[in-house]
């Protein structure tokens, strides 16, 4: 297996990780939110009714908590791509979160963020709202990231979309605090299920035996902007073998994230940005040095490597 | 009289004429050099200049004079000398900003010349001391000095900087060994094993400090920007008296921010200003 396979694998184990927590954590929350409206309502009759809602109220606000770190630890992997980046991320978080699980082991002893009246119906503190504001902002955060840097780091997300997006979500919480009913659940199903239609952090086009993009990847740029994409230097990268040596080299030196297409088996296309052809020449040279190195080192599989900026 | 060009072999014969700090720039690619001597070889005049966008396809070639230690006769000889070697480069214009009072030699010469405010600023470590950023932030553990870094990882991480951040750079930045900065005042950012940040300072031969480069690509840019500045700025009050002068050239606009958000109202000197077209 390459360097460039286990890294993949990597990044797709921790996007698929963060992606069924964020799954299972709405389905546990659907079912507190469910289970707590069938006690309200009497559908479902057990002595200590008060308790179990205050029990299931406070699992779903819990669980609304970690939905949300979750979450923004998804969408932080999703929008940066970074590991190290995810890791002071999740550092970030360990203190709120330590005293957020404090605080509900409290709300069951104590109307930190709300009580169970005799109807079974929730007497909300002041608290509670800040909270819960709090929480709605944190998730909207990654959704505000993703508008602001547009579809430079995520690709197939518009920012229209994210934009109605953000208002929908707005429009749900306003909705929540009048009608003083829990739509959470609700709205975080509808928003989840948007965005992940959008397909964040898409792989559609990758090249599976490199790592890299693929030819269709150049066809859909195309299709998007032809007169940008017409403009935009490319580094083509020709090697006559050596083939996983040299995709070990393209995604140890050239820069993060670069957009690297594979035309054919040993045949690579790096995109540059508009009126930047100096610095892919030197990317070139660089890469030129590494692979005669490597050649020189491996004379058993030379890479052979030509390259132009057209 | 003669001309000769001023290269790495007969640098030492101009010292008189050209100053310490230019003259470390001698035998850089794109820096050009010519003296005027006398019949015993004994220079007179001298001139140096930069090439701009020699390698852009995309864009004219410019030039900048950077030094000119001529009068009269001696600049009409030297600008009768730099002709053939902006119609060998297709330079099609040259320009300056000098601290001088030159301002007739220029025009004799076909320059258009103003007086305005210089692009590079000048600060004292002193005044770095009185930053409030130097005093209490914590600088992240990624963010290390250069001293700790191979020739080869320093040339990726520049790489990788430069790809992503576009920035009027010195044209030979990717060609300068990493020595010629101070690599215990300059620091870089790491994220995922891959350098996404430099704050390149070099020590001039004068001994002042001038940055030549400060960018981040990373994903926490304006933060870490922020750590890098408070990390050298340390390194600065630690390494230097505080008369050390240090040099902030605003090349551009991010860097004119920069300089304007920790040195606000601090204006650059007056100097001379000119510029030519030069026909092909």
């Amino acid at each position: 297996m390459t360097k460039a396979e286990i890294s993949d694998r990597k990044k797709k184990n921790l996007r698929i990780m963060y992606f069924w927590s964020v799954f299972s954590a709405i389905v546990t929350e659907a079912f507190c939110e469910i289970f707590c409206l069938l006690l309200q309502k009497g559908t479902i009759t057990v002595s200590g009714a008060d308790k179990w809602v205050l029990i299931l109220m406070t699992m779903k606000e819990a669980i609304a908590v970690f939905l949300v770190r979750q979450w923004l630890l998804y969408a932080d992997y999703s929008i940066y791509q970074s590991p190290d980046h995810l890791k002071r991320h999740y550092k970030m978080m360990i203190i709120p979160m330590a005293v957020v699980t404090v605080l509900f082991i409290c709300n069951l002893f104590f109307p930190v963020y709300f009580s169970i009246k005799q109807d079974l119906a929730p007497a909300y503190t002041p608290f509670y709202y800040v909270h819960r504001i709090l929480v709605s902002l944190a998730f909207l955060y990654p959704l505000v990231e993703v508008t602001r840097h547009g579809e430079k780091q995520v690709p197939d997300v518009h920012r229209r979309r994210m934009i109605l997006t953000i208002s929908f979500f707005v429009i749900v919480l306003f909705t929540e605090f009048v009608s003083r009913h829990s739509l959470t659940t609700i709205s975080h199903v509808i928003i989840l299920s948007i965005l992940f239609a959008f397909r964040m952090g898409d792989r559609r086009f990758e090249d599976k035996r490199s790592g890299f993009q693929s030819a269709e990847y150049l066809v859909k740029l195309r299709r998007e902007n032809s007169t940008e994409f017409e403009k935009r230097p490319m580094l083509r990268l020709s090697a006559k073998g050596g083939f996983s040596s040299l995709v070990k080299i393209l995604t140890a030196e050239l820069p993060k994230n670069s957009e690297v297409v594979r035309l054919s088996d040993g045949e690579f296309l790096v995109l540059g940005n508009i009126g930047d052809k100096k610095i892919l020449r030197e990317i070139g040279e660089f890469i030129a040095l590494m692979t005669s190195e490597h050649d020189e080192d491996h004379p058993e599989e030379t890479i052979g490597l030509e390259w132009k900026v057209e | 009289m003669g001309l000769e060009e001023i290269n790495l072999e007969n640098a030492d014969k101009f010292v008189t004429l050209v100053d310490a700090d230019m003259m470390e720039n001698i035998g850089r690619v794109y820096y050009r050099g010519m003296a005027l001597t006398d019949d015993g070889g004994k220079p007179q005049a001298t001139m140096i200049w930069e090439l701009i966008h020699s390698d852009d396809e995309e864009r004219d070639t410019e030039s900048r004079l950077m030094q000119l230690n001529a009068d009269g006769d001696q600049a009409k000889k030297l600008f009768a000398e730099y002709k053939k070697d902006t119609d060998e480069n297709e330079i099609r214009q040259t320009s300056f900003e000098l601290a001088c009072e030159k301002e007739a030699v220029f025009s004799e010469n076909g320059f258009t010349t103003e007086m305005r405010e210089a692009k590079q600023v000048t600060v004292t470590v002193s005044d770095i001391a009185k930053l409030p950023i130097s005093k209490k932030m914590k600088t992240p553990k990624y963010i290390r000095d250069l001293s700790e870094l191979d020739a080869r990882v320093f040339k990726r991480g520049l790489l990788n900087c430069l790809f992503y951040g576009r920035r009027e750079t010195t044209e030979d930045l990717n060609a300068l060994p990493m020595d010629w900065f101070d690599c215990d005042v300059s620091c870089y950012t790491e994220t995922d094993g891959r350098i996404d940040g430099l704050l390149l300072v070099h020590r001039t031969a004068s001994g002042r400090l001038r940055i030549e480069l400060l960018i981040n690509v990373g994903p926490e840019a304006k933060k870490d920007l922020a750590y890098m500045l408070n990390f050298t700025a340390n390194r600065v009050l630690e390494k230097y008296s505080d008369d050390t002068e240090i040099l902030i050239p605003r090349n551009d606009v991010s860097a004119e921010k920069l300089a304007a958000y920790f040195f606000p109202g601090l204006k650059g000197e007056k100097v001379l200003f000119g510029s030519r077209r030069e026909e092909g």
